[in-house]
C-alpha cells in the first residue's frame, strides 16, 4: 500500500506548505505587520481571561469538583471540527501548483501533507491558546502541568476533528463538482444561510431570555466526549475513576482517523482530478457585446463602473472579503428581535443602511491598486485618466450599495416601514453609500495588496488585512453611530434643536471632510503609479 | 518487443457538449522526438493532461511504456511533464525547489546533488541558485521547470512549449539537452507553437485540428503534403492542414 512511502512525502508537503506559509508572511513587510496585529488582537483577550481562569482554578482548589464544563468540550470539538470543514472548502482543499505535485506523488501524499500541514497551522494557533488557558486554570487550582496533559489528551482529538472536517469539505467540494452549483447561486446561498444562523441565532436567544437556562451549553454535552477529555485531569485531584467510556473514545477516535484519512484520499482524488464543466460550458454563453445601459453608458467613468459590477456578478467569488459586511451587520439582528413589531420596519431600513455603507466601502474600491496589478499595463496605457478609473469603481460601488440599500428599504416597507421614513433614509443611505467608497479608495490605495491568495477554489487579490480592520473600524463605527441618531430623530426620541443640528452638521463635516481627502490621495497616488512601484 | 512509449486508444475528451479531442490514436516509439502541433484550442493541453493521469478521458486509453496511465503510483516514475506555466513555489529558491522534488519523487538526495549542480550550471543558473523563484525572470523560471521536469531521468518527457519565455542562448541550450535526451532513449512529446523548435528537434510531427489528428508524419512527410512544387516549409504545411477545407476532406 505504500503507506510509508506517502507518510514521509508527505510530511515533506506538509513541512514545505508550512515553509511557503511562513516565508510568505516574514517576506513581506506589511504581511508581517498584520500578522503582529492579529497576533496582539488574539493575545489580548487572552492575557484578560489568563487571571479570570487562574481565579476559577482557585475557587474549585478547595471543591474538588469540577465546574460544568462538559457542554463546552462538545462545543468546542464541533466548533474544531466546523473550522476544519470551512478552511478545506476555502483554503485546504486545493493545491498549488497541482501539475506538479499530482504527477509527482500519489494523492493521499498530497491529502498527508495538506492536513499536516493544517494540523500545525492550527496547532500553534487554536493549540496554543487552548493549552495556556487549561495552563492558567491548573495554575489556579494547584496543578500547573495541566496544560500538558490537555495538550497530550487532545491531540487525537484535535487531529480526528481536522481530518473527519477535511472529510466533510471535501465531501462538499466533490458535491460541487458532482451537481455542477452555479458559482453565483452558491454564493447567493452561503449568505443566506450565514444570515440565517446569524439572524435566527440571536431570535433564538430572544425568545429564551427568560428561560436562559435552556441555551446552557450542558443540554448539548456529549457525555463519552466529555469522559474522554476528562483523562486530562488524571493525576490531579479533579481524577474521576477511569471507566470503559473513555477507553472506548479514545479508540474510536484513534482507529477512524486513518479511516477518515483513506475516504478523503478518495474524495480528494475525485476532486483534484475532475474536470469542471462550468466554466467550459460559459465560455459558450452568448453576452451580446459589452454595452452599458443608461446612466452607465453617459460618461467614461460609467463605462468603468458597469465594467466592475459585470465582473463582480460574473466572478462574485473574486470579492469573497466583502462577506464581512455581513458579520457587521449580526449584531443588529439582537436589537431587532429584542424590540417591538411596530419598530422592525424602521430597524431592518437602519440595518440596510449600515449593510449598503460597509458594501459600497468594500466592492471594488478597498484594494483599487492591488485589485488591477494585472490589468495595470492596459490601464496606464490608456486614454484613461486616473481620476476617471477611481470614479467609475466609486461609481460602482456606490451602485451596489444603493441597490443594497433599496432592496433592502422595500422591504422594510412591507413589514411596516413609513413612506416618510423611507423617503428620508434613502438619500442619506446613498450618502453614506458614497462616503464610505470614497473613504476606501484612499485607504485601500495607501495600503495595496497585489497578492494572489487561494479562496474558495479561486486565485483572488484581497484587499489587505490592515486596511479591512482600519474600514471596519472607521466606516463601520462612523455608520452606527449615524444609523443611531436617524433612529432616535425617526422615532420621536430626539427633537430637532440648534444644538441636534449643530451636532449633525459636524457629524457630516467629519463624514464628507476625511471621504473626500481620501478619494483625493488615491487620485494622487494613481498619478504617480508605475508598473514598477506596484509589481516590484 | 518494448511496448511503445506512448499509445493512445480512441482517446476521448468532452466537456460537457463541447469535444475537446475527438478519437486520438497514437503509437509513439520510444526515443522519438514527437512535435505536437496545433492551433490554440486544439486540444494539445487537453491530451498532455490526460497523458499525465491529470485529467480522466471520457473514453478510450492511454498507457505510457505499456503502463496505462490510470496507475498514478507507477506513471509518476515513467513521466517528466513540464507544463505551459512552469509549475513552481515563489518562495522558495531555485535550489530549493528542485530539492524539493527530488524529496518528493524520493531519489537518493546525495546522488541527485551533484546532477542538480551539474544542470544548474548547463543552464547558467548557479548564481541565482539560491535566490527565491519570485525573485526569477521568466526564462529563469522555464528552466528550473525544464531542470526539475527531467531530474528523475523519465522515459517519457511531455513537454508544452518549453522554449516559451526564453532567449536565444536559453532556447539553444534546452534544445541541445532535449536532443541529448532523445538519443540516449528518452521519449519526448513536445508541444509548442515555434515551428522551427519542431523542424529541428522532431522525428514525427503530429497535426491537432478542433481534437482530431488531421496529419502525422516526418517533418517532410507532413511539408510535402502541402505543396508539390517543393518549396513549402513547415509553416506552410501547419497553415494548410489546419485549414477547414483540408481539415474536413
Amino acid at each position: 500500500m505504500n503507506w510509508r512511502e506517502d507518510l514521509r512525502t508527505g510530511s515533506m508537503i506538509a513541512n514545505a506548505e508550512l515553509r511557503r506559509s511562513v516565508r510568505s508572511i516574514t517576506s513581506d513587510r506589511r504581511r508581517l505587520a498584520e500578522a503582529v496585529v492579529i497576533g496582539v488582537s488574539v493575545l489580548l483577550p487572552v492575557s484578560v481571561l489568563f487571571p479570570v481562569l487562574v481565579g476559577k482554578g482557585e475557587s474549585v482548589r478547595a471543591s474538588t469538583a469540577l465546574p460544568p464544563v462538559a457542554g463546552w468540550v462538545t462545543l468546542v470539538t464541533i466548533g474544531l471540527l466546523i473550522l476544519s470543514v470551512y478552511r478545506t472548502v476555502s483554503a485546504v482543499g486545493a493545491i498549488d501548483q497541482d501539475a506538479l505535485v499530482l504527477s509527482t506523488v500519489h494523492p493521499r501524499a498530497v491529502v498527508i501533507g495538506l492536513i499536516g500541514a493544517e494540523w500545525v497551522r492550527q496547532l500553534v494557533t487554536v493549540g496554543v491558546i487552548g493549552c495556556v488557558l487549561f495552563t492558567a486554570f491548573g495554575v489556579g487550582a494547584g496543578v500547573p502541568w495541566l496544560g500538558l496533559t490537555a495538550f497530550l489528551v487532545g491531540t487525537p482529538l484535535f487531529w480526528w476533528t481536522i481530518v473527519v472536517g477535511y472529510v466533510g469539505g471535501m465531501g462538499l467540494l466533490v458535491l460541487d463538482d458532482r451537481l455542477q452549483f452555479d458559482r453565483r447561486l452558491l454564493a447567493v446561498g452561503g449568505v443566506l444561510v450565514f444570515l440565517v444562523v446569524a439572524f435566527g441565532s440571536q431570535l433564538y436567544v430572544s425568545r429564551f431570555t427568560g428561560a436562559i437556562t435552556a441555551l446552557s451549553p450542558e443540554t448539548i454535552a456529549i457525555k463519552p466526549l466529555f469522559a474522554y477529555a476528562q483523562l486530562a485531569f488524571i493525576a490531579t485531584p479533579f481524577a474521576t475513576p477511569i471507566g470503559s467510556g473513555p477507553l472506548i473514545v479514545g479508540l474510536v477516535v484513534i482507529v477512524s482517523t486513518p479511516l477518515a484519512l483513506s475516504i478523503s484520499t478518495r474524495l480528494a482524488t475525485q476532486h483534484w482530478l475532475v474536470d469542471d464543466q462550468r466554466t467550459t460550458n460559459r465560455s459558450h454563453v452568448t453576452t451580446g457585446g459589452f454595452s452599458p445601459p443608461v446612466p452607465f453608458s453617459w460618461s467614461p467613468a460609467g463605462f468603468v463602473a458597469w465594467g466592475a459590477l459585470v465582473r463582480a456578478i460574473r466572478a462574485p467569488r473574486n470579492h469573497g472579503h466583502v462577506f464581512s459586511a455581513f458579520t457587521a451587520v449580526a449584531p443588529f439582528a439582537g436589537v431587532f428581535t429584542n424590540a417591538p413589531t411596530s419598530e422592525h420596519g424602521l430597524l431592518l431600513a437602519l440595518g440596510g443602511v449600515i449593510l449598503a455603507t460597509v458594501v459600497s466601502g468594500e466592492l471594488f474600491v478597498l484594494n483599487p491598486i492591488g485589485e488591477l496589478t494585472e490589468q495595470l499595463p492596459l490601464v496606464l496605457l490608456t486614454r484613461l485618466s486616473p481620476r476617471t478609473l477611481l470614479r467609475g469603481r466609486v461609481i460602482g460601488a456606490t451602485t451596489a450599495g444603493v441597490v443594497v440599500l433599496t432592496s433592502v428599504g422595500l422591504l422594510a416597507l412591507s413589514i411596516g416601514l413609513d413612506l416618510r421614513s423611507f423617503v428620508l433614509l434613502w438619500p442619506v443611505g446613498s450618502g453614506f453609500c458614497l462616503a464610505a467608497a470614497l473613504f476606501s479608495t484612499g485607504l485601500g490605495a495607501a495600503m495595496p495588496s497585489s497578492a494572489t491568495t487561494q479562496e474558495w477554489g479561486t486565485e483572488t487579490v484581497t484587499p489587505s488585512i490592515a486596511a479591512q480592520i482600519v474600514f471596519l473600524f472607521t466606516v463601520w463605527d462612523g455608520a452606527t453611530i449615524g444609523v443611531v441618531v436617524l433612529w432616535l430623530v425617526l422615532s420621536g426620541w430626539l427633537t430637532v434643536t440648534p444644538v441636534v443640528v449643530g451636532g449633525l452638521v459636524c457629524y457630516s463635516a467629519v463624514v464628507i471632510g476625511p471621504a473626500l481627502a481620501s478619494y483625493r490621495s488615491a487620485v494622487r497616488r494613481f498619478e504617480s503609479l508605475t508598473l514598477a512601484a506596484v509589481i516590484g | 518487443m518494448c511496448p511503445p512509449a506512448i499509445e493512445t486508444d480512441a482517446l476521448r475528451k468532452t466537456y460537457g457538449n463541447t469535444v475537446a479531442l475527438q478519437s486520438l490514436d497514437l503509437s509513439i516509439e520510444a526515443g522519438t522526438i514527437y512535435g505536437f502541433l496545433g492551433p490554440n484550442g486544439a486540444g494539445k493541453t487537453t491530451t498532455m493532461r490526460l497523458l499525465t493521469g491529470l485529467s480522466d478521458p471520457t473514453s478510450g486509453t492511454a498507457s505510457l511504456s505499456g503502463t496505462p496511465v490510470g496507475d498514478r503510483r507507477s506513471i509518476a516514475d515513467i513521466v517528466g511533464y513540464l507544463p505551459e506555466s512552469p509549475p513552481l513555489y515563489g518562495e522558495f529558491s531555485g535550489r530549493e525547489q528542485l530539492e524539493y522534488v527530488v524529496g518528493l519523487r524520493m531519489l537518493d538526495a546525495d546522488r541527485t546533488a551533484e546532477r542538480i549542480e551539474e544542470l544548474l550550471a548547463q543552464f547558467d543558473l548557479i548564481e541565482d541558485a539560491d535566490r527565491r523563484i519570485s525573485g526569477y525572470s521568466t526564462g529563469m523560471k522555464q528552466k528550473v521547470a525544464y531542470i526539475q521536469t527531467i531530474l528523475h531521468d523519465p522515459p517519457v518527457l511531455l513537454l508544452d512549449e518549453p522554449t516559451a519565455g526564453l532567449d536565444p542562448r536559453a532556447a539553444r541550450q534546452l534544445k541541445e539537452s532535449i536532443a541529448q535526451l532523445s538519443e540516449a532513449g528518452t521519449t519526448v512529446f513536445l508541444s509548442t507553437h515555434i515551428l522551427p523548435v519542431v523542424e529541428e528537434l522532431a522525428d514525427t510531427i503530429g497535426v491537432l485540428y478542433d481534437g482530431e489528428l488531421v496529419a502525422e508524419g516526418s517533418p517532410d512527410a507532413v511539408t510535402e503534403r502541402a505543396e508539390a512544387d517543393g518549396d513549402a516549409t513547415l509553416e506552410d504545411a501547419f497553415l494548410a492542414v489546419t485549414s477547414e477545407p483540408m481539415a474536413n476532406r
